[in-house]
């Protein structure tokens, strides 16, 4: 156990050595700049020198990388090419609790609400409480995140006029936003459920139960529930890494303070170290919720070795 | 089809429940028995012999929604294909005269800030949609299907770095690459393609590969290797061939994937620029007005909707056609 999780985290290493060295070189090959004449027409040219050289952009890309490294090794993301004297290590320490707040909200609505309705609409097959949870999955895995915003936005901030539509002061500005966040999860979530869930009621060992007298709530509880896991446990590293790091849309729709904002804009500024600190932020993110869920599948599912 | 008479000894239902009887059995008319002939009548095979797709299509045309979804599909592609040949309106301009309608008969979907025709723009945006949704389909497919063989076939360490390489690159955030993408090559059809299928072939990749291995230890891959195949010549008329039903299903869904991609990234300010129209533009035209013109939000929103829905329909079907035993 411990040594697989010696050996996943030091392939995670390696992973975010690789994903350093391809972001910043990919970053640097496209053309253009954060101080590009092209692009700072009102700036004279002199002066964008001037400030591409105070952030080391003069030299060479490689001993930009290598100096890069340095910085990466003292825990130093580097200053903001465009918000001046603010450094990427507060701008990520200021704006990541805001989008990991509201998404770990998500991730806990998404599972406890998903995995009931899959349940519900497995164990009454072919019913209308199927059929009703299975429309609203349908619904809910179609329609694409900005619509439900604009409609949730529309409807509850605008014409009932019930929630907050901006902000994050109380706790009614979550609601909106979460529910926006956790709407296309919790129809995953149900779907997967209900089809594994469906599955595990078919096996052998379910009748066994069924036959020694077990109760209905304890086959479903116990023997099916643990075993029609499976698939949503492996959909949770994903989606805890995807929910935590801030959604764009959302964030910008209900004006969240949070991190996944910063990250399209600094790409369109080419804000160099805002995009790699961001990107190196994600990517260790994105590896340990990959190895913590891969660790709870082996804990759930004794057939799932770690050694390997 | 009409059955064929068959030569059997016939007896009808009372005539069998009498049979225990000895009085009555002896009562039977010789008339009915007949005998068998004996050139094997019997044993020839009266039906068509199913092949596998026909098969796939029979159990997929009982599933009503899916067939919903592939018609709803179907008349749009028409739609966008020919109503805007023949159409009065024109997707780009500006008619001062005909700012914001409603829906009428002249204007099906009303208009816009523009007095552009919003039904005609839709059509325009559809048929960018389905050609973002095929053509980034048809890309992965074949990416996916060359990387996966390769990769499950040759095992080992060469699938061991291949696989790596996919998890570095699905641990790359998409915005980034996609957003550079973009800024470098401009906004266009193509440019938003390439954007979505930088690695959206990795799920069919992974697909592919898992088949692959397999199915690559089956007794007939084994013969067919015996007798001198080359792995390619097993990769393309043995391997993936058998591993078809689950590659096309990965790829259904890719579909209505890239299409909400390419919504989305319009919607942001970063896909399809204007007065190019794509649903996800259309959308973020409309926004500032959704107030006061509700219409020019609702359609563009329902078309993307409908085709959504009609796509993963059309893929869950496949799914319940091509692999049955997945059914539920």
């Amino acid at each position: 156990m411990l040594q697989y999780i010696l050996k996943r985290l030091l392939a995670g290493v390696l992973t975010i050595v690789v994903l350093i060295t391809v972001a910043f070189f990919m970053m640097h090959a496209m053309p253009g700049g954060p101080f590009s004449p092209d692009e700072q027409k009102n700036v004279p040219p002199e002066i964008l020198e001037r400030l591409a050289a105070s952030y080391g952009l003069d030299k060479p890309v490689f001993q930009q990388y290598i100096e890069y490294w340095k910085g990466l090794f003292r825990g130093d993301l580097g200053i903001s090419f465009k918000k001046t004297d603010t450094t990427v290590n507060s701008i990520i320490a200021t704006h990541f609790p805001v989008s990991a707040r509201v998404g770990a909200i998500a991730v806990v609505i998404s599972l406890l609400i998903g995995i009931p309705l899959g349940l519900v609409s497995a164990i009454h097959r072919g019913k209308a409480a199927d059929f009703a949870t299975m429309a609203f999955a349908t619904i809910g895995i179609s329609v694409p995140v900005f619509v439900i915003s604009v409609i949730l936005l529309w409807l509850f901030a605008q014409k009932l006029q019930w929630l907050p539509s901006f902000g994050l002061t109380s706790w009614q500005h979550y609601i909106l936003p979460v529910a926006c966040l956790s709407f296309n999860p919790i129809a995953y979530i149900a779907r997967q459920t209900r089809s594994s869930m469906l599955e595990a009621l078919e096996q052998d060992y379910i009748r066994t139960a069924r036959a020694k007298g077990v109760s209905e709530l304890m086959v479903v509880a116990k023997h099916a529930l643990k075993n029609a896991l499976t698939p949503v446990i492996t959909y949770l590293g994903p989606l805890v890494a995807g929910l935590l790091t801030g959604s764009f849309v959302v964030e910008r729709f209900f004006s969240v303070p949070g991190i996944g904002r910063y990250f399209v804009q600094s790409v369109s500024d080419r804000d160099y170290t805002m995009i790699m600190g961001i990107v190196i932020f994600f990517g260790i993110f994105v590896v340990i919720c990959n190895l913590i869920s891969d660790i709870l599948l082996a804990l759930v599912d004794p057939r799932v070795k770690l050694s390997k | 089809m009409a059955r064929k008479k068959k030569e059997h000894v016939v007896l009808r239902q009372e005539d069998m429940l009498r049979i225990p009887d000895a009085e009555t059995y002896r009562e039977l008319p010789e008339e009915q028995f007949r005998i068998c002939p004996e050139d094997d009548e019997a044993e020839a095979i009266v039906r068509p012999s199913t092949t596998y797709w026909h098969d796939v299509w029979q159990r997929f045309r009982r599933d009503p929604m899916a067939l919903c979804g592939l018609v709803f599909i179907v008349l749009m592609t028409l739609a966008a294909i020919l109503i805007p040949r023949f159409s009065p309106y024109s997707y780009d301009g500006f008619f001062f005269k005909s700012r914001n309608l409603g829906p009428s008969w002249e204007h099906l979907c009303g208009t816009d800030q523009m007095g552009r025709d919003i039904f005609i723009r839709i059509l325009y945006g559809a048929r960018i949609s389905l050609t973002v949704g095929v053509v980034a389909a048809a890309i992965n497919f074949v990416i996916g299907v060359i990387y996966g063989g390769i990769s499950g076939y040759a095992g080992g360490r060469t699938d061991m770095i291949m696989m790596r390489i996919v998890d570095i690159l699905t641990s790359l955030p998409s915005l980034l690459y996609i957003v550079l993408i973009m800024l470098v090559l401009g906004s266009n059809v193509g440019s938003v393609i390439l954007a979505l299928c930088f690695t959206s072939w990795i799920g069919t990749a992974r697909v592919v590969r898992s088949e692959v291995m397999r199915l690559k230890h089956s007794e007939y891959v084994l013969a067919a290797r015996l007798s001198g195949a080359t792995p390619w010549y097993l990769l393309v008329h043995h391997l993936v061939p058998n591993a078809m039903g689950p590659i096309i299903v990965s790829t259904a869904f890719l579909i209505p994937s890239a299409i909400f991609s390419e919504a989305f990234l319009s919607f942001l300010g970063i896909g399809i620029q204007a007065p190019q129209a794509s649903w996800g533009t259309l959308a973020n035209e409309a926004i500032p007005v959704m107030m006061t013109y509700p219409h020019q939000l609702f359609f563009p929103v329902a078309f993307i909707c409908l085709t959504m829905f009609s796509f993963n329909f059309i893929g869950d079907g496949l799914r319940d056609a091509l692999d049955p035993r997945m059914k539920h």
